[in-house]
């Protein structure tokens, strides 16, 4: 069912069994996972089902460090959040990526890729994807015309990844959510805080606001703050009545660990003979599957570097492509958006098809973002409209993801010359080793992750294992706030299997 | 004076004095050419290019910068002997394919103008650019 919160009664008690903070990916995959059951699950959405500017600029917010896209325009503030604009790009993590690496410092989920694999296979089906394969062998056999750049993997291997329609939960979801029986929907439902037992080792109630001058309270046995990286730690950071740090702070961790990938053209692949390279291909809502460079993970720990993939474009078309975090410089996401797909439009148009055989590629990094507590999220002066403290963004990179951008090309570039296939070509930025700066160009891909991160140790991390916020026996959050690190591919896929995997432990401790 | 006229001209006049140099005495054109030609690499850029990754190669890499020298070390076979005067063009071109493809498999590479190169082919790069001179 749906209920508007503008139109409830002012200070009405809501009550429930669980209740999810937001409707996201997260939030409403894991309300639907408890759609039919004898629970009564409360889904609070800030907004509505459209966009509200209003509600909108709730997400605004400063930023320093490296240069980054507006806070407001980040993410979608509304019923489907950011699935409303996000682009269905998925792949799991490596089992590499949740390892302890030691040369990674911060590393190391509580978690293996094992603990997550069935929860990626029923992550698939929500955002439908084709079958949790991600085998180049098993996409060969479906069509042959997929070749590798070269056989060898020992050094370069070829990740697979699988392209979401994309999935517009808003859209997909609504019906099922407001015509089930035990979800309520509460739309125009913002939390503006949490307020916990006199100990603070339980969440109580949750208060929520709207701009009609509304307030009510939420209390159920389980609160799951969905609400995206940034305005989980936000509201923890925020709810600073009890705890004078904010909840599941008593270790200054909240809020740190702010992570994104480095989306960063890097270089150009130059072929001794044309090749459309069908394996790596894409074409935005008929590609199902293709496949991007990386470094195999012996070659990573021999060379003490992140994780990343290299993604190819047509040359002639990349060349036409203005770098995200220059189209994308509106606080307005609508603008943003349209100026940002409008671009890759306009790019391919004016393009051969990109199917075409061609000489020359551009090579694309989507590489991890090294954990470093120093990038992180604050609580600015300022207020929003509902006076919640607004978010302040430091992002920070180091000179460990230039080191590693440049070895990911060494290792290519070697690549490519010993399979005698062409030559592989550095962007000038990546010529000099001793550069540790970034050009104008470095973007992120609006991935945010780490602000309330994982680890069994609460000197380490916000939450645990199964994502409950150490110290608070009802407080979890489901979302990639979690991630440890943030390993190279997109995060949606990981952080809905993340949230199955939450929503059946959560199951499992309320049938005890 | 080009160095190609100079090395001919050295030949005749080696062969005049009735001496025959191990390096150059037997070599013909075609030889010379495979040496400074870098066979993939001209595939991908013109020979103006190449002439540019050569120059800055030698900038780069003060010890390499004499066309004797480039010579010498892309006549080095495996063993770190000479190629012998009599080896035929396909050999040596065989060989240099080879190098090549060792340096990639051995990281003995170099970015020269961004382009990730074998040693063996920027040393071709550099000797095409003082050939050219």
């Amino acid at each position: 069912m749906h209920v508007d919160g503008r139109l409830l009664e002012n200070d009405s008690l809501i009550e429930g069994d669980i209740c999810i903070v937001g409707a996201g990916a997260a939030g409403i995959s894991m309300a639907l996972d408890w759609d039919n059951t004898p629970y009564k699950v409360i889904l609070l959405e800030g907004g509505g089902f459209e966009y509200d500017p209003k509600i909108q600029d709730l997400y605004a917010g400063k930023t320093t460090g490296q240069p980054y896209f507006p806070l407001m325009s980040s993410r979608l503030h509304y019923f489907g959040g950011t699935t409303g604009h996000w682009a269905g790009f998925c792949s799991p993590l490596d089992p590499i990526d949740l390892a302890k690496r030691n040369w990674v410092e911060h590393s190391g989920w509580p978690i293996t890729r094992p603990d997550l694999d069935p929860y990626y296979e029923r992550a698939h089906k929500k955002i439908e994807l084709g079958p949790y394969d991600y085998n180049l062998a098993f996409w060969q056999k479906k069509d042959p015309a997929i070749k590798p750049l070269f056989e060898n993997d020992s050094i370069v291997w070829n990740k697979m990844w699988q392209f979401s329609p994309p999935t517009r939960f808003g859209e997909k979801y609504k019906k099922d959510i407001v015509t089930s029986r035990n979800i309520h929907l509460y739309t125009y439902a913002n939390v503006v805080n949490i307020h916990t037992n006199e100990g603070g080792s339980a969440v109580r109630e949750v208060t929520i606001k709207n701009f009609e001058g509304k307030q009510h309270r939420v209390r159920a046995k389980n609160f799951i703050l969905a609400c995206c990286s940034i305005q989980n730690a936000r509201l923890l950071l925020a709810s600073n009545q009890q705890a004078t740090g904010g909840l599941g702070n008593d270790n200054g961790l909240v809020g740190r660990f702010f992570m994104e990938h480095l989306e960063i053209k890097s270089a150009e692949l130059w072929l001794l003979k044309p090749d459309p390279l069908k394996l790596y291909a894409f074409d935005f809502g008929v590609t199902k599957a293709r496949a991007e460079l990386a470094i195999n993970s012996k070659k990573q720990e021999e060379f003490r570097i992140l994780n990343g993939t290299v993604s190819l474009r047509p040359l002639d078309m990349a060349q036409k492509i203005k770098p995200a975090i220059e189209a994308w410089n509106q606080d307005d996401p609508r603008k943003s958006g349209d100026r940002f797909f409008g671009n890759f439009s306009k790019a391919a148009k004016e393009s051969a098809a990109p199917h075409l055989a061609r000489r020359s590629y551009e090579l694309f990094t989507r590489i991890e973002q090294a954990p470093n507590p120093e990038s992180r999220v604050t609580l600015d002066t300022e207020k929003d409209g509902l006076g919640v403290p607004r978010a302040s963004l430091h992002w920070e990179l180091t000179s460990f993801e230039k080191r590693s951008l440049r070895k990911i090309y060494e290792l290519l570039g070697e690549e490519v010359g010993r399979a005698g296939v062409g030559r592989v070509k550095l962007m000038d930025y990546l010529q000099d080793k001793n550069d540790n700066s970034w050009p104008s160009f470095t973007g992120g891909g609006w991935h945010h992750m780490g602000t309330t991160r994982m680890s069994s140790n609460p000197k380490h991390g916000v939450v645990d294992a199964h994502c409950k916020v150490h110290g608070i026996s009802n407080l979890f959050i489901a979302g990639s706030s979690c991630f440890t690190t943030a390993g190279a591919p997109n995060p949606t896929l990981t952080l809905i299997a993340l949230t199955l995997r939450l929503s059946d432990h959560i199951k499992e401790q309320m049938k005890n | 004076m080009q160095r190609r006229k100079f090395i001919a001209l050295s030949a005749l006049g080696g062969a005049a004095l009735g001496f025959t140099g191990v390096n150059c005495s037997h070599r013909s054109k075609a030889f010379y050419s495979i040496l400074d030609k870098p066979q993939q690499l001209s595939y991908i850029c013109d020979a103006k290019t190449i002439r540019e990754i050569g120059m800055d190669y030698r900038l780069q890499t003060p010890a390499e910068t004499d066309g004797d020298k480039l010579e010498e070390l892309l006549t080095t076979d495996f063993a770190g002997k000479p190629v012998s005067s009599s080896s035929d063009n396909l050999y040596i071109q065989t060989l240099i394919n080879q190098k090549i493809k060792h340096d990639f498999e051995t990281g003995n590479t170099v970015v020269v103008r961004g382009w990730i190169l074998a040693v063996t082919e920027a040393r071709q790069c550099a000797l095409l650019f003082v050939n050219s001179q």
